[in-house]
């Protein structure tokens, strides 16, 4: 195993996002403030997991960890983006069994298997988040300028990146058996990671310059 | 053998992901062309909104105008040119009697005070920013002191709750409503006892207009042309983000709720 530009770019953007928020962390929503601390997390989680996967070839605790706070983290984000009381009520209500129930799957799995299921459950709520946040913003056009708009930025990049994730694991076992190469569906997968937190990191950068001159709640 | 089995895998996978970021590619772009067509409608729907809502404001001020010229009027022919009238007989008898003079004189000093006086008050009524200086409370009491006055009808007038701020204009279109009502039960009510009522709330006003005078079929009235002025209250408490509630029982009296949101 060696590391490689990919395993470095990734991180590189996913620390970078976190960065930013801090530095600018007076400027963020509640929504950004809490993505800020959980790219902090992924970084972390991600470099561990790298450590772990040169030193003992076996890093899946750390996933494991990791879907749970994930969970949490996503279902805050959406919490705060949306602003219709239904659906916070709606987003937190799902997130914590969610979260309930994984915390159950994984204490129940052995130690050398993924909690592939519930990575599988988690895609599908996200793209339900996501789709929520678009319908939302149908229902209450607002906004001028759409494609300036942060939210719109951060739940693309969450459908598209849970849709590819979602099917990527879904298929993996029947994919990787017929022929097709683990090494470039991973490569598929790990294109799909970058594009996830590059697009998060712009929406990053579009709240921080959106929040310049107004004041903060 | 093996080279052209991959090559076919990977032609597989290239048009099935091609195709899934083509699916969610093109639903994105879909969604934001609605985006962009509702938000136009959006805008369109405010603007009327806002036309609407300043044709009612200018309306609710002219009507504010008009009712008050014609109350002016009325004093100036019912009390202040009789007081004049009373005035010119009393200096008419003067120089018949000394005693008498003095005495008459002093009475057509007295009526020349009242007439100055009440010009003075009709003059007040002239300045038409009177009714942002003072509060919805105070021009609404002053309403009722006039009818009290003018009328002899019993009015009670009670607030409960922290008075809250309104905007300027609420405030003009709801002091019109209250006028309304009021003027609905001078004209048609033959009451002797109207009570108003102010409820401020964490989020709204609430304000009862209450007569005991003879009541009357509301449905009906407010579908006939002779329902006007009911369906300007409850259009103008709509304008501004509130309703209007209209309940009557023949022989017992009306009553007209308000609610008018803070924000």
């Amino acid at each position: 195993m060696h590391l490689t530009a990919y395993d470095i770019i990734y991180r590189a953007i996913i620390l970078i996002g976190a960065l930013t928020g801090f530095l600018y962390w007076s400027r963020l929503s509640a929504a950004f403030r809490l993505l800020a601390l959980f790219l902090l997390y992924t970084f972390i989680s991600e470099s561990a997991a790298l450590y772990m996967a040169f030193t003992r070839n076996f890093n899946y605790s750390v996933f494991k960890v990791y879907l749970l706070v994930q969970i949490a983290f996503w279902g805050g984000v959406y919490f705060f983006l949306l602003t219709n009381k239904t659906a916070k009520k709606l987003t937190l209500a799902l997130s914590a069994a969610l979260w309930v129930i994984s915390c159950i799957y994984i204490f129940s799995l052995p130690e050398k298997k993924m909690p592939i299921i519930m990575i599988d459950v988690e895609s599908v709520l996200l793209i339900f988040f996501s789709i929520s946040y678009f319908y939302f913003l149908i229902r209450n056009p607002v906004e001028d300028n759409i494609l300036k708009l942060p939210g719109f930025w951060l739940s693309s990049s969450v459908l598209i990146y849970n849709c590819g994730s979602f099917i990527y694991i879904a298929s993996f076992n029947f994919l990787a058996n017929t022929g097709i190469t683990k090494i470039t569906l991973n490569n598929v997968h790990n294109a799909l990671n970058i594009f996830h937190y590059g697009v998060l990191l712009y929406a990053m950068l579009l709240q921080v310059k959106r929040r310049q001159y107004a004041k903060c709640p | 053998m093996q080279n052209a089995h991959e090559a076919y895998d990977y032609l597989v996978m290239f048009v099935s992901i091609s195709i899934l970021f083509l699916v969610l590619g093109t639903g994105i772009a879909v969604f934001v062309v609605y985006y962009y067509r509702k938000r136009r409608t959006y805008v369109k729907e405010k603007e009327e909104l806002r036309i609407l809502f300043e044709k009612s404001l200018l309306q609710a001020q002219l009507e504010m105008q008009e009712h008050t010229l014609n109350h002016i009027s009325g004093e100036i022919h019912d009390n202040v040119g009789q007081v004049l009238s009373l005035t010119k007989m009393q200096l008419n008898i003067l120089g018949e009697n000394d005693i008498l003079s003095r005495t008459t004189l002093q009475a057509a000093k007295d009526s020349l005070g009242k007439a100055m006086k009440d010009l003075r008050d009709l003059a007040k009524g002239l300045n038409t920013d009177r009714i942002g200086h003072f509060s919805l409370i105070e021009n609404a009491k002053d309403e009722l002191d006039r009818l009290h006055n003018s009328q002899f009808m019993e009015v009670l007038c009670a607030t409960t709750g922290v008075e809250h701020p309104i905007s300027e204009e609420k405030k003009l279109i709801t002091f019109r409503m209250i006028q309304e009502c009021l003027q609905n039960i001078l004209k048609h009510a033959n009451a002797r006892k109207i009570a108003l009522s102010f409820a401020y709330t964490d989020t709204s006003l609430n304000i009862t207009v209450q007569d005991d005078g003879e009541g009357f079929d509301v449905p009906a009235v407010i579908e006939s042309s002779k329902g006007l002025g009911l369906r300007n209250i409850v259009n103008r408490a709509s304008i501004v983000g509130g309703n209007a509630y209209i309940t009557s029982t023949l022989s017992k009296g009306t009553t007209v709720k308000i609610t008018i949101p803070y924000a």
